[in-house]
């Protein structure tokens, strides 16, 4: 619903459609049968949230459960916050208009490490403390959520509760448990030591952390009965968990505008740079009927006239060949075409190339991550420079004219050779395009090759490295630019400076939050977004702080080391992840799950044996 | 070919029932938020979920065929939008409103499905009513200030040309009729404006030279499009 307050200022805002709600499938619950309010808040804008696929999921199953009225929340752009704090409007659920402050619970999902400053906008709002120990009995409970919380030091003094891995069985646990804690009588304290009790909630105040001299970690101590490890969650079986029959569907355009189901979690290659790779292991598929049924279902309930399947490598599922034969069946009726995002450079056979052409034809995307096979091997991106020619030529038989490759740049092992190896690479495939007989006649190719820079994750085999500081990648930058000649490739790099302050943040401790707390005074928002990101107002924050950001950024770790999340259980061990690290300076691959168990250790989250085998044993019986 | 709603058959080139028809919709609350690309996808949406099959384009990239006669401004409200599409079954017109009102977003309604009786070239202006106030302005004293306001000799207000440059245009000869009245705190303006293809004045711009001329800036500044007329003075069907 509209905010009657807000509508004398909303036109002279940028898209005012992102503050109003009313959006089909939206749910609006009488407050009288609500026990719980659930205040989802992604803390970046409208339309960059709107197309999460978490948030879809959880505000389906949360809405599903009758006495629980989840809302969305996002962050209001800059223009919207000044006339929020000119008028004392604080931040409201979209679909209630309702104070944040008057919800049981306000989460955050953390998908991205500069998104941080935007909960201290949207907190700060909504009038709720930044910190934990600061708020009363009766303020909302603040969880978090997400990727990023594989690390969540930086905001543990701000977190009430953080909710390791997937949600949607734990999420449910958590919500029984505050029932029965509101019926005698709310006590916050007790309600936290009692949710420490449920698998997959840490509570970060029921932990004691102490520094060396030298600014490392020196202890980690839980107190009132707190586990000392705390292991994420994970669903056992895709096909049946819970997955939204319908989604909002936006009146304003967003970034992902289309259906989404997904076809599996976790991934078997194990890219060493690739946090998803490690974090959402062991890999799940989800039955090709299941996702044939859920893709159109969704399809008739939003009237979207695109579905895409969702996964972190959609060649790598096992029954992509069933799933587009079924879905086929009905989408070239109905006019709704399939999208299949993060296809693999191996993956793409002929069979597939023909599939394809019938699901969508727009750019090639492929991401040989690196210029030289050395460095290709080092990062285990098990894909040879055949592989991407052969495929690319494939895809120029087919009448493509435009690939786009991704790169990073400050990999660990490094050269400049394997800098000019970009340059190489893109080279060879323009030449490609060119040698090929049959390239659509009076058509040019385009490679557009974009070098991101390289930021060390927990939880991956470079979460020991360091990252190279920005000199440095400004040098190879202008290095990789000065080899690049032909006019037929386009290059773009990524901002040095904002990669910098997500290493700071991806690999931070509690000391960190003072930083966040003093930056959000000093005016930063949406760090994600080159318009706002000012990185001399952050040095001059760390500074103020007396924290060395390059600490966090830029120092190599010892194995030995505790390092900030070492007391988060992500399936995957230490044991193994040093191995791949040395592997790694090795220069040496690990073949892919299916291949051969690289004993990651997550297949104790499976009861023992890894789904990725489960599947392939019922496969064979 | 007979159908339910009377009408002689329309079929396309391949043979397939192809009916043009008219839906009014009233456009208001949360939805005047919505710019017309947006109401043109959820538009697309609503049809699609509400199972009223229309047709499609046959091109390269088939669209549903789908046009409005008078697209409306980010937050104005409009009782009397009109969206053409051609029905591909057939359907009676009572159904089709119902469908689209079942899967509709808050704000939009459907008030009619008919056939398409006149031409969107037939339009000739619109009426539109304005309620406005205004810090330290009794709503009889603002009205007063519109009145003068729209009964000087010439009103000059700045227009973007079609190079987006702000040029002085004198809109007084364009002010079709206009009427004020006041309640409490709040200003009505009901204005008729020339609309349609060939000359189109929104009223917009003589609210904004009202607030320069009178160095003021209105707390509530709420349009709704009224009525949509013809030559002739009637609505437009």
């Amino acid at each position: 619903m509209v905010r009657s307050d807000i509508e004398k200022f909303l036109l002279s805002v940028e898209k005012p459609g992102q503050y109003v709600g009313g959006e089909p499938n939206s749910v609006v619950k009488n407050k009288a049968d609500v026990n719980i309010r659930f205040a989802f808040c992604f803390p970046d804008v409208y339309e960059i949230g709107m197309s999460h696929l978490g948030m879809k999921i959880l505000y389906g199953l949360y809405n599903s459960v009758p006495d629980v009225w989840c809302e969305r929340v996002f962050a209001p752009w800059p223009d919207m916050e000044a006339k929020m704090r000119e008028h004392s409007i604080p931040l409201y659920g979209l679909e209630s208009g309702d104070s944040l402050k008057e919800f049981d619970f306000v989460g955050f999902t953390l998908q991205y490490e500069l998104s941080y400053s935007n909960i201290f906008t949207m907190l700060d709002l909504s009038g709720i403390p930044f910190l934990s120990a600061d708020r009363a009995n009766n303020d909302p409970l603040v969880i978090l959520g997400g990727p990023c919380v594989c690390n969540p030091e930086p905001l543990a003094d701000l977190a009430d509760i953080v909710s390791l891995g997937e949600g949607e069985e734990v999420s449910i646990e958590l919500f029984d448990l505050y029932r029965e804690h509101k019926l005698r009588g709310f006590d916050r304290q007790a309600f936290l030591r009692d949710a420490a009790k449920i698998p997959g909630l840490y509570i970060p105040s029921l932990y004691d952390v102490t520094y060396n001299p030298d600014g490392t970690i020196a202890s980690f101590t839980p107190k009132d009965g707190a586990p000392a490890t705390i292991q994420k969650r994970i669903i056992q079986d895709m096909s049946s968990v819970y997955y939204p029959q319908n989604f909002v569907v936006p009146i304003i355009e967003i970034v992902h505008d289309r259906a989404v189901t997904e076809i599996f979690r976790g991934c078997i290659r194990g890219c060493r740079f690739c946090q998803a790779g490690y974090i959402y292991r062991p890999n799940r598929e989800k039955d090709f009927g299941t996702v044939d049924a859920q893709s159109r279902s969704l399809c008739d309930t939003t009237g979207y006239d695109e579905v895409s399947l969702s996964s972190l490598s959609s060649s790598d599922y096992t029954e992509l060949p069933q799933l587009l034969d079924n879905m086929l069946n009905w989408t070239e009726s109905s006019k709704v075409s399939i999208s299949l995002p993060s296809l693999r450079i191996d993956g793409f056979s002929d069979e597939l190339t023909e599939k394809l052409k019938k699901v969508r034809r727009g750019g090639l995307t492929f991401a040989p991550e690196a210029g030289t096979q050395r460095l290709r091997d080092a990062i285990n991106k098990n894909v040879t420079e055949e592989e991407v020619l052969s495929t690319c030529r494939t895809a120029f038989n087919g009448g493509w004219t435009n690939v786009k490759l991704y790169f990073m740049i400050g990999l660990p092992t490094e050269t400049l050779e394997d800098v000019e190896g970009i340059g190489e690479l893109s080279q060879k495939v323009v030449d490609e395009f060119y040698r090929n007989p049959n390239k659509p006649k009076g058509k040019g190719v385009n490679v557009t090759s974009s070098a991101s820079t390289f930021v060390p994750k927990p939880f991956t085999p470079f979460q020991w490295e360091p990252q190279d500081d920005i000199d440095t990648i400004h040098r190879k930058q202008q290095y990789l630019r000065d080899s690049v000649r032909s006019r037929k490739i386009t290059l773009n790099w990524h901002d040095a400076d904002t990669s910098f302050l997500e290493a700071v943040f991806a690999r931070g401790d509690r000391r960190l939050i003072k930083v966040l707390i003093r930056a959000f005074e000093r005016g930063c928002r949406f760090d994600g977004w080159d318009e706002y990101f000012k990185l001399s107002v952050w040095l001059e924050v760390f500074e103020e702080c007396n924290i060395d950001p390059a600490f966090y950024a830029n120092r190599r770790r010892s194995y030995d080391e505790i390092l900030p999340w070492d007391h988060l259980d992500y399936g995957i061990t230490k044991e193994f992840l040093i191995r791949e690290h040395k592997k790694a300076l090795a220069a040496e691959t690990t073949p892919h799950c299916r291949l051969q168990c690289a004993g990651c250790g997550a297949a104790k989250l499976t009861g023992g044996v890894c789904s990725v085998f489960k599947h392939r044993n019922e496969e064979r019986s | 070919m007979s159908l339910s709603t009377g009408m002689k058959n329309v079929v396309d080139i391949q043979g397939t029932l192809c009916l043009p028809i008219r839906v009014f919709f009233v456009k208001t609350g949360p939805s005047k938020y919505m710019s017309h690309l947006d109401l043109m996808r959820c538009m697309t949406r609503t049809i699609r979920r509400a199972g009223v099959p229309i047709w499609y384009t046959e091109g390269f990239n088939p669209h549903p065929f789908m046009t409005f006669a008078m697209p409306l401004s980010l937050g104005t409200s409009g009782m009397c939008e009109t969206m053409d599409v051609r029905l591909t079954v057939d359907m009676p017109f009572s159904e089709v409103k119902e469908r689209l009102n079942a899967a509709l977003c808050e704000g939009i309604e459907v008030t009619k499905v008919d056939y398409q009786v006149q031409k969107a070239t037939a339009i000739a202006s619109a009426v539109y009513r304005v309620t406005l106030s205004a810090d330290g302005f009794s709503g009889g004293k603002l009205g007063e200030a519109m009145e003068k306001y729209l009964s000087q000799e010439k009103i000059i207000v700045q227009k973007k040309n079609k190079k987006k440059q702000l040029v002085d245009m004198d809109v007084r000869p364009h002010i079709l009729e206009f009427d004020v009245s006041s309640e409490d705190h709040d200003a009505i303006l009901s204005i008729k404006l020339p609309a349609g293809t060939s000359l189109n004045v929104n009223p917009s711009m003589i609210l904004k030279g009202f607030e320069t001329e009178n160095s003021l800036v209105f707390d509530k500044c709420d349009i709704v499009r009224e009525r949509i007329l013809t030559e002739s003075g009637e609505d437009f069907k």
